[in-house]
């Protein structure tokens, strides 16, 4: 069952990774395999290697690796900050707002809420995304909500694994980069579910209900003042909604005293007060929306952007991610064998060659193909090897065109006279002498000493004894051949 | 296009197997001193992306190669027909145990590939290998000898007078200590045989050539990944309130060095899976080196800097990185930048040429405390890890899969890690190895380092 690509880069991330450690225990060439035939069929996505690494995820055979526990808590945490904002979003609303009737609606208050607050905690966004100083990003850790939910997630046995996995991940600096702006991520989806039911709990109010906006301060601002400061605030907006913007008989005529209301002396005068007192709400409404909402808007996004390109540098930086890639993209190319190797005979070495057999026998020489060096140097070296008294000398298969003798061809020989098959130690028994041993057994019986005596030859081309190598390799043809009756006369280094 | 096939013939012990573990690059075949380790016909088809540009057979050597020959003599008829006999013998005894060799290495002849004919010419020449070249001959396929120098005596001039009146190449091929270059060189030399295969074996070369590019880039990044996760790497054990750090510190460090040590046993280990190595002998005396502990004191010795030429790359690699300044600054400031960088750079390369790990308290993402061992701040760590990788990627690159023996990799002067290293390529490692120590770098700065360790491999 193929893995299924998630919609989650986080939960893909994840994916990889663990596939990646999967495979580090396959054979290359499986791998090899597997990953060009995917890369052949993705082609398409070759230069866009996160989309490639994404569908391969989902063709590859392995079991599907979950993952969904990171989906799961990121659900969790996103629902809470969300559920939370909006709570706290319409309480701080309807707080704001809060109307009796008895005293008008500070607008004060709500614009240190909905806009002195916002560009407060803007500011400390700015400064958590700019400067990477550690103890600044502990001291605003410790005021991101995200984080807060985090914890309260960590409280959870279910989801505590997955999370513990997720912010212990520091293969590389995009690492660290996750773990940062998936916090800021949770943190604005908080901040843009705070404002949105701020505005709408206004909106709602200003609605359904009739409201009377004033503004009132301890402060000696004077009017003035007040109009210069709405007039700034009011910049993004003023050249669309005029309407929008208060106007200096507003700001005068809807100022009010803790001891006094706003003075309404006849019934003109108190529809005209009323109607002027409800006309802050225009202002009020765009302020918070722009510079409530719409800046949480941009920071959400930006931070999703940050986040998202953050978890694909941490793809990109996967240990033996550029492997894969490079699996998928090259040409596979391959020499191996198909089919395994059918395995032969083991040695077998149970006797040790003997050294004295022909010592002081009459010895008759059999060589058995072409001599490397002339008769007179090989008799030599026999006799001196061998302590023999040698007899008589032929040649066996030396070229292509002799056909092997028959041993009935062969002399005869009295009890007395030994056989002394000569050979090359370093080329190694055949089949065809085999069969000629065997031949020459049965023909001149049991009772006739046949001996194998090996030479070699050395870097100055000089004849040597043989080494151990080629006696062992002989001394084993013999015995795997059950010629045991046949010596082989060896002198091993 | 054809698909060309090369059966690799000749007597018994020859090499046979060496040559196809050489060109096949396939550490799998059974290579022994022993005779007949290869029992039957085995194909190595080489294939880019499935599609087969040529095939290699193993086979047995000849057994009974005068009968062979006495047998097609007698059913001779015309000497145009000797193929045919060839035929006739293959289909007369391939289901008998008689010549089962022999059909085995004639069959994939008889079915167009062509001969390769393998003698070993460190041992005199022998008339009675005649009978083997005849048989060949009569099959009529094109032919090629290689001489194998298996051991130390020389008589390939003898060899090459006698099987040039039966081959029409014969090229001298150390099929275990071949280099690379000569393996391409024989595979071209392959398509001399027909005109017809010359195509598909240049294509071919040109494929294991880039292969072999490739696969020296994926070390190059395989070591740079383990350097950057090795500086970089840092262990914690979350702390309780009342926890003593002090108690945890051994085991820490402890758990540190081998995760340290698993990282570049695993490296190694992947590139030997990148070059097919499967089956290697660590009781070389190279790889015996490599076993060496990585923080043993021989290792660092062997493998590292000395404190001199760590001082002068911490200088070199300092004042690369000040120059950096004087240049924004548009040579102001008189140089300063480059002269402080190297001092300190300098500086700081003597005071940590001892030191490890430190051990830190630091804050959890979620709250809380953790003891905290790493990154590793010594100068020399990363230059020692480079040292030792570049050494075992060598070992790697310039062994066959026929070897079975170690290699002498020493340069010139008998230096072999680090220090091979020229002071300018130097002055750049430790500039990304800076980055990394600053926990500064990122997948950019890894594919920088790979381009350095390439550069390294190369030269």
């Amino acid at each position: 069952m193929p893995a299924t690509r998630s919609k989650s880069l986080l939960e893909d991330l994840l994916k990889i990774e663990n596939q990646l450690k999967t495979d580090a225990s396959t054979s290359y060439e499986l791998l090899q395999q597997r990953d060009r035939k995917i890369g052949i069929e993705l082609k398409h996505l070759k230069n866009n290697p996160i989309n490639q690494l994404r569908a391969w995820l989902s063709l590859t055979d392995e079991a599907e690796i979950s993952h969904q526990t990171i989906g799961r808590s990121n659900f969790f945490i996103s629902s809470c900050l969300v559920i939370f904002g909006l709570i706290t979003g319409t309480s701080t609303g309807l707080a704001l707002f809060f109307y009796t009737g008895q005293q008008p609606i500070n607008v004060i208050n709500v614009l240190a809420v909905g806009v002195g607050l916002q560009l407060i905690l803007l500011l400390t966004f700015f400064l958590s995304t700019t400067f990477n100083s550690q103890w600044l990003q502990n001291l605003l850790a410790s005021f991101n909500a995200g984080r807060w939910a985090a914890r309260l997630a960590y409280i959870l046995p279910s989801l505590k694994s997955s999370l513990d996995k997720f912010f212990n991940r520091r293969h590389s600096i995009a690492d660290q980069k996750i773990v940062k702006w998936q916090t800021i991520y949770w943190s604005q989806q908080f901040a843009v579910a705070f404002n949105l039911a701020l505005l709408l709990s206004c909106l709602y109010l200003v609605t359904f209900t009739d409201l009377a906006f004033g503004w009132s301060t301890t402060l000696d601002f004077d009017n003035s003042f007040v109009k210069s400061i709405t007039d700034v605030l009011s910049l993004p907006w003023q050249a669309v909604f005029p309407a929008a913007v208060p106007d200096l008989n507003l700001i005068e005529s809807t100022r009010f005293y803790r001891f006094n209301t706003i003075s309404m002396n006849n019934e003109n005068d108190t529809l005209t007060q009323a109607q002027l007192a409800g006309n802050w709400w225009r202002f009020l409404l765009l302020s918070l929306l722009v510079y409530g909402l719409i800046p949480r808007l941009l920071t959400l996004i930006l931070a999703k952007l940050r986040l998202n390109s953050s978890i694909k540098a941490s793809i990109m930086s996967l240990p033996g991610l550029h492997l894969l890639l490079d699996r998928m993209n090259n040409p596979a190319v391959a020499t191996l064998a198909e089919t395994p190797e059918v395995a032969a005979a083991a040695m077998q070495t149970s006797a040790e060659p003997t050294i004295t057999a022909l010592t002081n026998r009459q010895v008759f020489l059999l060589h058995w193909g072409q001599p490397a060096f002339d008769q007179n140097q090989i008799e030599q070296y026999i006799s001196n090897a061998t302590g023999a008294q040698l007899s008589g000398f032929e040649l066996i298969a030396a070229t292509n065109t002799d056909s092997i003798p028959a041993a009935s061809n062969l002399p005869v020989l009295n009890q007395q006279t030994a056989l002394a098959i000569i050979v090359k130690g370093w080329e190694p028994p055949t089949l065809e002498l085999t069969d000629w041993l065997t031949e020459l057994r049965t023909h001149y019986g049991p009772q006739q000493l046949i001996a194998v005596v090996a030479y070699d030859t050395d870097a100055n081309q000089q004849i040597r004894t043989a080494g151990k190598t080629e006696v062992d390799t002989w001394h084993d043809f013999l015995k795997r051949q059950k010629l045991f009756d046949i010596v082989m006369h060896g002198v091993r280094e | 296009m054809i698909t060309p096939a090369f059966a690799v013939v000749g007597h018994p012990n020859k090499g046979k197997s060496s040559l196809v573990a050489t060109l096949a690059q396939d550490d799998s075949v059974r290579i022994s001193t022993l005779p007949g380790t290869t029992v039957e016909a085995r194909t190595f088809p080489m294939k880019v992306d499935g599609e087969v540009l040529y095939t290699l057979i193993d086979t047995p050597g000849f057994q009974r190669a005068h009968k062979t020959l006495s047998w097609m003599k007698k059913h001779e008829t015309d000497i145009h027909k000797r193929a045919d006999v060839v035929r006739q013998f293959v289909e007369t005894f391939k289901d008998t145990d008689q010549f089962f060799d022999e059909c085995q290495l004639l069959s994939p002849i008889l079915a167009g590939a062509g001969i390769l004919y393998v003698v070993d010419g460190s041992k005199p020449y022998g008339s009675e290998f005649e009978a083997e070249m005849e048989i060949l001959r009569w099959t009529g396929q094109p032919c090629m000898a290689l001489i194998n120098m298996i051991g130390e005596a020389d008589y390939s001039e003898q060899w090459q007078k006698a099987l040039s009146q039966f081959f029409q190449i014969v090229r001298v091929f150390n099929a275990v200590n071949a280099k690379f270059e000569k393996h391409i060189e024989l595979l071209r030399a392959f398509g001399q045989l027909n005109e017809q295969w010359r195509q598909p074996l240049e294509k071919a070369v040109n494929f294991i050539h880039k292969d072999r590019e490739d696969r020296a880039e994926q070390s190059a990044r395989l070591i740079a990944e383990t350097i950057s996760e090795s500086i970089n790497l840092t262990m914690t054990k979350k702390l309780s309130e009342d926890d003593n750090e002090e108690k945890y510190k051994p085991e820490l460090k402890h758990d540190y060095f081998q995760e340290l040590i698993a990282k570049e046993q695993r490296c190694r280990k992947t590139i030997e899976k990148i070059y097919h190595y499967h089956n290697i002998d660590r009781t070389e005396a190279n790889f015996k080196l490599l076993d060496d502990h990585l923080f043993s004191e021989q290792t660092w010795s062997i493998f590292g800097l000395s404190q001199q030429e760590l001082i002068m790359t911490g200088l070199a690699g300092g004042a690369a990185m000040g120059a950096v300044v004087d240049v924004a600054v548009g040579g102001t400031s008189l140089l300063l930048g480059a002269g402080i960088g190297a001092l300190i750079g300098g500086v700081s390369a003597l005071i940590s040429y001892d030191k490890l790990a430190s051990f830190d308290i630091l804050g959890m993402p979620l709250g809380g405390h953790a003891l905290q061992i790493g990154p590793m701040k010594n100068r020399n760590f990363p230059y020692v890890l480079l040292g030792r990788a570049l050494f075992h990627h060598q070992l790697i690159e310039n062994r066959t899969h026929a070897m079975r023996d170690g290699l002498n990799i020493e340069d010139d002067e008998g230096r072999t890690g680090a220090s091979r290293i020229s002071p300018e390529l130097r002055k750049n490692f430790e500039t990304c190895f800076s980055k990394f120590r600053k926990n500064d770098a990122d997948a950019d700065e890894i594919e920088t380092l790979t381009k350095l360790i390439v550069e390294c491999m190369r030269g």
